[in-house]
């Protein structure tokens, strides 16, 4: 077997490690394809569903697909991208997602997706779902209204910080986080210097205090769209070439 | 037994509106009106095959041969419907059935079940528009490509199949002018905490 693979995005030759996802091999390759529930630290979740991408004539999500050797895969075509579209639009309606008045506005990954692939309104309406806030615990804020259930802090709290904070209760479009303990983040052993606080996507796990330290229009994504250079996530590359749209 | 590409037999579970409702064992490639006179069903409206993830057949293809080439049902499962039935309250169950049974996992079926629900639940109650036949197709679409197992890919098959089949469920429900905006409806929550009906509803139904 071959230690190399090669396989196409959109006609362009990519080559892979054995075992590498598509995601992966792309990211080497400055293909950025969008990414939500997707982050390297933690294991793959392929919930979300935003890095739909065609295999060999089948949509399967990039992050979770191994690469292989003289696949095609179809990114860029209009099919796919008003299919990830389309997703990430159900994530915002599911929600409640008022970007002007969320203090992760500018360094929202789902914010930044969202004016990557230039959604201006979703094709759905919106749901406006009761959704509760803990701000039981003394440094950190959790928001339901922003969960997009992406399992990254999840995972995060028992992979990298050792602890159990986090856990998915309930089904269907009832699923929500829930924390390990009866008296909201704050009966937890939940610290600010978690991984967890931190690789939150969007506003759902805030430090607290913090708010509008860095002022709007100097935050990661408010120069560059994601998935350039200067983007906070470390999968993603330079990749003015392959513009969103 | 059988024919040449669907050999041998096949279990069904036939129950619904019929007479003699059971597990029968056919010959695949017997047609399903030969099925439907032996499990005792007249008056047959539509025959959903596949359980809920399945499609509605509809009369006029009750002459096929039940296999993988004509009407085929993969679980068993075959839902007799008689003309007494209204068939989109049946499609508004199974939608039901489909939110409930979506684990949550991914977005396209968390989120699609319950939208595509909810454009049943607006065509049954006599606000369906002219776009949401396309609307519900696309919905179905996203699903049917981007959700993780079976269950988001097949679960907008009630809907899909009676599009195709049954267009007379929809079309006259579907007012070919813009949706137009509820008042009464869309105040009635207000008002019962309220204990009163706001003055612009009470002006609408005057006029």
């Amino acid at each position: 077997m071959s230690d190399t693979i090669k396989f196409r995005i959109d006609g362009q030759e990519i080559t892979a490690k054995p075992g590498q996802s598509i995601i992966e091999a792309a990211d080497e390759h400055d293909v950025y394809i969008p990414r939500l529930c997707y982050h390297p630290k933690v294991p793959c979740h392929a919930s979300c569903r935003a890095c739909a991408v065609k295999v060999n004539g089948r949509v399967q999500p990039a992050c979770s697909f191994p690469a292989s050797d003289g696949a095609e895969v179809e990114f860029d075509t209009d099919e796919m991208k008003d299919l990830r579209r389309s997703i990430v639009e159900m994530l915002f309606i599911e929600g409640n997602h008022f970007c002007p008045s969320c203090e992760k506005s500018g360094d929202c990954e789902l914010q930044a997706v969202a004016y990557r692939m230039e959604i201006e309104s979703p094709r759905y309406p919106f749901q406006f779902p009761h959704r509760d806030v803990d701000a039981s615990h003394p440094d950190i804020l959790i928001d339901h209204d922003r969960c997009i259930l992406c399992s990254r802090c999840v995972d995060a709290s028992r992979i990298l910080d050792g602890k159990n904070v986090f856990e998915f209760v309930q089904r269907g479009i009832h699923k929500k986080l829930a924390v390990n303990s009866d008296a909201g983040l704050g009966g937890t052993n939940m610290e600010l210097t978690d991984e967890a606080v931190h690789i939150c996507p969007v506003g759902a796990i805030l430090p607290k205090r913090v708010g509008f330290k860095v002022p709007i229009g100097e935050r990661h994504y408010d120069s560059a769209p994601i998935g350039s250079t200067n983007g906070h996530n470390p999968a993603t590359k330079d990749l003015e070439s392959h513009p969103e749209k | 037994m059988g024919t040449e590409a669907s050999s041998g037999t096949k279990l069904l579970s036939i129950c619904g509106d019929c007479a003699r409702p059971g597990i029968y064992e056919i010959k695949l490639g017997t047609p399903l009106s030969e099925i439907l006179s032996l499990a005792g069903a007249t008056d047959v409206q539509a025959v959903l095959m596949g359980g809920a993830a399945g499609g509605f057949v509809p009369p006029g293809d009750f002459g096929k041969p039940i296999c993988f080439s004509g009407v085929y049902s993969v679980s068993g499962a075959v839902v007799v419907f008689n003309q007494q039935r209204n068939l989109l309250d049946a499609v508004a169950y199974y939608m039901e059935f489909f939110c409930h049974e979506s684990c949550g996992y991914c977005t396209p079926c968390r989120v699609g079940n319950e939208l595509l629900k909810s454009c049943i639940d607006r065509i049954r109650a006599g606000d369906g528009t002219a776009e949401d036949k396309e609307y519900m197709l696309s919905l179905a679409g996203v699903m049917k490509k981007a959700s993780r197992c079976g269950l988001g890919q097949t679960s907008p098959n009630p809907i899909l199949s009676t599009l195709t089949s049954f267009p007379e469920l929809y079309e006259p429900r579907l007012k070919i002018e813009k949706f137009k905006f509820n008042l009464k409806r869309a105040t009635e929550e207000a008002s019962a905490i309220a204990g009163h009906t706001s003055l612009h509803v009470k002006e609408e139904r005057m006029q």
